[in-house]
């Protein structure tokens, strides 16, 4: 009895890292991350709930130097929706340019056109990246 | 049924020792620049701030002067006309920062010979005061629409930035726009 105690007393210290994993492994494959591709470019949701509520109709980028992003959003929800996007934009030289999170707020039901200046590049991707706003 | 009392302690104690490493004390909670804060507040966010200087800062910096090797521009001033007594050198400050920042990337990497046309975008450069070789004025002002009832407050504020020319002519103007409702009682100081 005394060994199995001690034995439980060893496991309980030596096994929060692996049990902490388990626990925040098991939560985000339920939150489940989603990636989808819109118009040729991905859309990368860390929560996949809000690629659930928010549709993305349409991704566009200028093809060229300081162009404009634009996406459209689609509330999906019968409630305002407010969600998080960045923007990852990569040129053909592989060089990242991010933008800083915007909160976007969106009536129920309704549709958005979303733009960004000055971040576009020359025959780059634009990866949008879509998450909660906290 | 003692050592199942001791396996389902042992198990309780695992859990609870695996509590977050990551979670920070209830005291002070540090946040993301970006992120809301839990007091709510109907007035301009850190989130805002962030927001509409890249999005000045980006459009400003991708506007093809022609016609000029450098551009000189002076950020003067950003009028608040709001109820909130926001500090509006932090939206300057932001802005400016934002501005050497993105007109950077788009400057020529090198200067071109004396009397020919510069090959790439003009470069930018940006001053705080407004002298004789300063090309355009650059200004703000926020302006709001704000509402009260028992039920609580709503606050739609606008802030618009232009761009004048030595003629006072507006060469160039955007605005971002917020709206919030929410309750009464958040103090900005």
């Amino acid at each position: 009895m005394k060994k199995l105690l001690v034995l439980l007393v060893l496991l309980a210290f030596s096994s929060c890292t692996p049990m902490k994993r388990a626990q925040t492994g098991l939560a985000r494959s339920i939150a489940g991350q989603e990636r989808i591709k819109v118009d040729g470019y991905e859309v990368y949701c860390s929560e996949g709930k809000v690629c659930s509520e928010i549709d993305v109709l349409s991704i566009s980028m200028e093809n060229r130097d300081k162009g404009k992003v634009r996406v459209t959003f689609k509330n999906r929800t019968g409630n305002t929706a407010l969600f998080q996007v960045r923007l990852e934009i990569r040129d053909p030289a592989g060089a990242v340019t991010e933008t800083r999170p915007e909160n976007i707020a969106i009536p129920p039901t309704q549709e958005l056109s979303w733009e960004m200046p000055g971040v576009a590049k020359q025959g780059g991707t634009v990866r949008v990246l879509m998450n909660t706003a906290y | 049924m003692l050592k199942q009392l001791l396996v389902s302690t042992a198990f309780l104690l695992v859990m609870s020792s695996c509590t977050s490493v990551t979670k920070q004390s209830s005291k002070t909670t540090i946040l993301g620049a970006s992120q809301e804060d839990t007091l709510g507040g109907t007035g301009t966010s850190s989130a805002d701030i962030r927001t509409m200087a890249e999005r000045m800062a980006r459009d400003i910096a991708a506007i093809e002067w022609e016609n000029y090797k450098v551009v000189r521009i002076a950020l003067t001033h950003i009028e608040n006309e709001t109820r909130f007594p926001i500090n509006a050198n932090v939206i300057k400050d932001r802005l400016l920062a934002d501005l050497v920042e993105f007109s950077q990337a788009s400057a020529p990497k090198t200067a071109p010979a004396q009397g020919e046309v510069a090959p790439g975008p003009a470069k930018i450069q940006f001053t705080e005061s407004v002298g004789a070789n300063v090309d355009f004025r650059l200004s703000g002002r926020i302006t709001a629409l704000s509402k009260g009832s028992s039920e609580g407050v709503s606050d739609y504020l606008l802030y618009s930035f232009k761009l004048v020319d030595k003629a006072n002519t507006v060469v160039w103007m955007k605005t971002y726009e917020t709206k919030k409702q929410g309750n009464v009682g958040v103090m900005y100081r």
